[in-house]
């Protein structure tokens, strides 16, 4: 009988120390998850950001890209490029006998000097260093330029000028098309799909066209940054 | 007797809170997202591959052959006969998550990006998200490709998960800006911009001996990796 006691009560002692661990421990697990990273969890939406950006992305991909011309800028798609149904304006001094040679880093500032197509830029993010420069020419003259500017991890900048007419590969359906005047240019404005996807500035000047790509970085600043192309 | 036992209840409660102040969960950034891009291989979707220059900055300097080292890898589908109609450009490899039977992932985004990283107008970004909070974390650049496809999701496990999916088309004619183009192939690298380093690897990994990202070619031990 004595002994029988003494087990209900190792038992009882048992359940009870059990329960004590039980309490702590899940206190603990709580406390830890509310304070992860040493801030209390946020509470969580419906849906997770990369569903969004990828509903929003396949939403427009499935949309018919906007093919032929809008304020003056032409866009093809590429099916046609590589048909021949489409043949994009070369250069003038592109004829079929110039030699084209590409300048790449320290080459480009001393081809480009001089040449009609070069270019100042202003309104870059804080702290954005040029990371790339191309230059292409025909015999000796310069066709196009390019220039990228970034921060890693952050704001990617191009800008392209070439002699030749706004022609570009169909990106985007119409509704994220927009005719506009930058800098006292014909443009077109490619809106961005979710905030910091890739958004573009197509224009045409007596020259030939620019284009302007920012990626990561929010569409005033590409806007600002054409505007202010010299 | 039973106000003492909830006294103690109340302060191993206390305690297992202060606890777990003192040592909150570490979040999934600190966790290990782990991914191997590899050269694509089979026929439909380019086993046939072959790599044309080690890790280079300019093939036709022929970095490899003079011991340079740059972050590019070139590869056609033109490796072997009857495999010359393929120009898919795709990415293939494996996620891994540190987390065994978690999955997580990643949103990849391809975009048509002229003149971006290099001086060419076909050029191909295939941007990472973390599929969580959306943030950007890699990107990847394929030169003298087009045609971006759609977007889809790549998982990481643990095990990892191997998988492909075409990002874009090789560019079969010239670049329309004039940049070097010796017939079709792509150009792949990190765009050196990404918030997370990609290391570019010559040993090769074997993580799965079968499926379709296995790869028993001596050609296959060129890779990409990145880490977050």
């Amino acid at each position: 009988m004595k002994g029988r006691g003494l087990a209900r009560r190792a038992l009882l002692l048992m359940a009870m120390a059990a329960f004590l661990l039980l309490a702590g421990l899940g206190s603990f697990l709580v406390v830890r998850q509310l304070f992860r990273d040493g801030k209390p969890a946020e509470a969580q939406p419906g849906k997770l950001p990369g569903q969004e950006i990828h509903e929003a992305v396949m939403q427009d991909y499935l949309k018919p890209k906007f093919v032929g011309e809008l304020n003056g800028i032409v866009f093809f798609t590429d099916e046609q490029l590589e048909s021949g149904e489409f043949e994009l304006t070369q250069p003038a001094a592109c004829t079929e006998d110039a030699a084209r040679e590409e300048l790449t880093g320290s080459e480009v500032a001393a081809a480009v000097a001089g040449s009609p197509l070069d270019f100042e830029v202003s309104g870059l993010p804080p702290g954005s260093v040029l990371t790339f420069e191309a230059a292409h020419r025909c015999d000796d003259t310069v066709v196009n330029i390019i220039r990228n500017w970034g921060i890693r991890g952050g704001p990617q900048i191009v800008v392209v000028r070439a002699a030749q007419p706004g022609e570009f590969v169909a990106e985007a359906p119409r509704d994220r098309l927009q005719a506009a005047t930058i800098g006292g240019r014909r443009a077109v404005i490619m809106k961005p799909i979710f905030p910091g996807h890739a958004a573009h500035v197509y224009m045409e000047d007596e020259l030939g066209h620019w284009y302007v790509s920012g990626f990561n970085v929010d569409l005033d600043t590409i806007l600002r940054i054409a505007e202010s192309l010299r | 007797m039973r106000l003492v036992f909830w006294a103690v209840v109340l302060v191993a409660v206390l305690a297992g809170g202060l606890l777990g102040y003192v040592f909150p969960e570490q979040s999934s950034a600190a966790q290990i997202w782990q991914f191997w891009v590899k050269v694509p291989a089979r026929t439909t979707d380019g086993d046939t591959a072959r790599l044309n220059c080690g890790w280079h900055t300019d093939c036709s300097k022929t970095d490899a052959q003079e011991g340079r080292y740059g972050p590019a890898l070139d590869w056609s589908n033109h490796g072997a006969p009857g495999s010359s109609s393929q120009t898919g450009v795709w990415l293939r490899g494996a996620g891994f998550h540190d987390v065994p039977y978690a999955v997580i992932g990643s949103e990849v985004v391809p975009r048509f990006a002229p003149g971006e990283n290099n001086g060419c107008y076909y050029n191909v970004i295939v941007d990472w998200y973390n599929y969580f909070d959306g943030s950007w974390q890699v990107s990847q650049v394929h030169t003298h490709a087009r045609d971006p496809r759609s977007p889809t999701v790549v998982y990481y496990g643990n095990p990892a998960f191997g998988m492909r999916y075409r990002v874009a088309t090789m560019a079969t004619t010239s670049d329309p800006y004039g940049c070097p183009w010796t017939g079709t192939h792509v150009h792949s690298r990190d765009c050196l911009c990404s918030p997370v380093p990609v290391y570019a690897n010559t040993a090769g990994f074997e993580w799965h001996s079968g499926g379709p990202w296995y790869h028993n070619n001596l050609e296959w031990t060129h890779y990409f990796e990145w880490w977050w």
